[in-house]
């Protein structure tokens, strides 16, 4: 892909600066034409009351913030044990051979439930149905079963995500490192994993930034964290500045690791590492 | 590129002035709503309305030869009873007429000259119930307490109830032991969001752990049932009903001190509803001539609760 510039692709010097200009005028009047619509269409005083508010802001955020540790500390924990048990998923359903088969079998069925069944109701189910069991051992603490709920959740997903990248590793590459010596377990955790997991980096970090919205299903049993604050803030005064708040910490969270994303996206296209691309490496890991 | 640029600017020139005219039309479409809405029940002056304005067919309501009341789904005995049930409606049914609430609305739905098989009833979750929109009904009666928060969203009736907030836990829990409000700091607790319930935890019991909030009273109540709180404040009416027959071994730990004014149920209606006055002529008519009492003796039960002090 040839580079952008105008002045080397034939354009003229000046084609470049005033692209830019063009672009900078262009933004400006999109904008500010957005903007005056939106100002002035009706009802925008009283949608400006009830969800911008500056003083309500400000109240709500010196709550939600330290409310947020509670959904920070559950993606954290989660997003460790979803990456360990969805590899081991993947690594499941990718074993060939016929005495394998019961493994494929149960690993394809975890995915396809925990894939269809909505948050809501596994939250439900395991934040109040496994204490009401009243099995010895069993914690009862509405975080815990938070953790667990999120991890089966995200697992089946994150699986699909391992399981993507492992079958983009050529076969040859496992065939070469058989034909070394290497047996099936080894070329597994030497060659090919390496090799599939850096390349499925980037939607691993997608699913980590839908894990962490999820973190707030833990509010429906009790837990109050960042949502259950602004909502018990929006139940007393009956303005959704709160809930603008909640969405402003969320963005300033995300989007730096949506960014990051982009980056290890597009230099992994530059290397030819990208899961779409093709991979050339006949040594194998890197 | 001449043409592209004379076929935006064109564009840019529709938008802008299609935007000018929407934002000028509006004030003159609202000023013309609120003055038909304000013309019609001229008459409601004075706040104990006058009999023409209360008249069945002067009312404003929104199918016009019914009344729609609102109320939450689960409705909860003794406010609403089951008997006999109805598939539109988890345990009590409005529509029988039996119950605290059930028979106070047909009652007030009598006064304004609706008949029982003019009433219609729809089901409303509690939050959207109290808050500020366009509501689907003409009143509501599901336990409202007044607030003044409340207030200025909806409209909210005189009171029909008077009622005290109560802990409810499992029998086998230190917290049934406790008779001071001192006693509940240590313990958890928990609360539907928004209800005064919540808010008389954090004012005036200040637990050392922080409470748990749940979006309904079912949730709360399950809560207590697995044993992840140790309380949970309601009204007594609905304490009887929980400890007898959705705990498992539940009992009333005891009522609480008032702090301020007393709580009562008020009826809630839309904001600045043209019902509101006449709803209140009909609950002051029905304390001036006991038929309030005389529902309350039957349905209200007569058994008190411990205090805790």
């Amino acid at each position: 892909m040839g580079p952008r510039r105008p002045e080397l692709s034939g354009g003229r010097p000046s084609d470049g600066r005033r692209s830019s200009w063009i672009a900078f005028a262009s933004t400006l009047v999109v904008f500010g034409l957005l903007g005056t619509i939106i100002v002035n269409s009706p009802g925008w005083p009283e949608i400006q009351r009830s969800f911008l508010d500056a003083e309500r802001f400000g109240d709500a955020w010196g709550d939600v913030v330290p409310a947020f540790l509670k959904n920070v500390q559950l993606a954290l924990i989660a997003e460790g044990l979803v990456l360990v048990l969805a590899l081991v998923l993947a690594v499941l359903r990718s074993l060939p051979g016929p005495a394998f088969f019961p493994f494929r079998v149960l690993a394809t069925i975890y995915v396809d439930v925990f894939r269809a069944v909505p948050g809501v109701l596994i939250i439900f189910a395991l934040g109040f149905g496994a204490p009401a069991l009243r099995l010895p051992g069993l914690p009862n603490e509405p975080f815990f079963w938070a953790i667990v709920t999120l991890t089966l959740l995200y697992s089946a997903y994150v699986s699909e995500v391992y399981r993507a990248g492992i079958e983009s590793v050529h076969p040859s590459q496992d065939a070469a490192a058989r034909s070394l010596g290497l047996s099936r377990w080894q070329s597994l955790r030497y060659v090919v994993l390496p090799q599939a997991i850096r390349r499925v980096i980037p939607p691993l970090l997608n699913d980590f930034i839908g894990l962490q919205k999820d973190t707030v299903l833990v509010s429906f049993i009790g837990v109050v964290e960042i949502f259950r604050t602004a909502q018990i803030k929006q139940a007393a005064s009956f303005n959704f500045t709160p809930y603008v708040a909640v969405a402003v910490v969320f963005l300033l969270v995300t989007i730096p690791l949506a960014r990051f994303t982009d980056w290890l996206l597009a230099r992994q296209a530059r290397r030819g590492e990208a899961l779409v691309g093709t991979s050339t490496s006949i040594s194998g890991a890197r | 590129m001449r043409s592209a640029l004379r076929s935006s600017i064109a564009l840019l020139a529709v938008v802008l002035i299609a935007g000018c005219t929407s934002g000028g039309a509006s004030p003159s479409a609202s000023a013309a709503a609120s003055a038909s809405a304000s013309a019609a029940p001229s008459v409601v002056a004075s706040p104990s309305a006058s009999a023409e304005a209360c008249a069945k067919d002067s009312l404003e309501v929104m199918t016009p030869g019914t009344l729609t009341i609102g109320a939450d789904n689960p409705a909860f005995p003794p406010y609403f009873s089951d008997d006999p049930p109805d598939p539109d409606w988890e345990i009590g049914n409005p529509n029988n007429g039996k119950g605290f609430e059930s028979t106070v609305a047909y009652e007030i739905a009598k006064r304004l000259g609706f008949e029982a098989d003019e009433v219609t009833w729809v089901p409303v979750a509690f939050n959207s119930a109290i808050a500020p929109g366009d509501k689907p009904y003409d009143m509501y009666l599901t336990q409202v307490s007044y607030s003044e928060e409340r207030a200025e969203a909806i409209d909210l009736s005189d009171g029909y109830l008077d009622q005290s907030q109560t802990v409810i836990a499992l029998a086998d829990n230190p917290i049934a032991s406790v008779t001071s409000v001192e006693g509940l700091k240590a313990f958890r607790l928990g609360a539907p969001v928004g209800t005064t319930s919540y808010d008389y935890i954090v004012e005036n019991i200040q637990p050392t752990t922080e409470p748990s909030v749940y979006d309904t009273l079912d949730a709360a109540i399950q809560a207590l049932a697995v044993d992840q709180i140790d309380g949970v404040l309601v009204d007594l009416p609905t304490a009887f009903y929980a400890t007898a027959v959705q705990l498992e071994n539940g009992t009333i730990v005891g009522t609480l001190p008032t702090v301020g004014e007393v709580e009562h149920f008020s009826v809630a209606l839309d904001k600045d509803s043209p019902l509101t006055d006449c709803v209140n002529t009909a609950i002051a008519a029905m304390k001036a001539d006991g038929t309030l009492q005389a529902i309350t003796d039957e349905w209200i039960t007569g058994a008190g609760a411990p205090e805790l002090e």
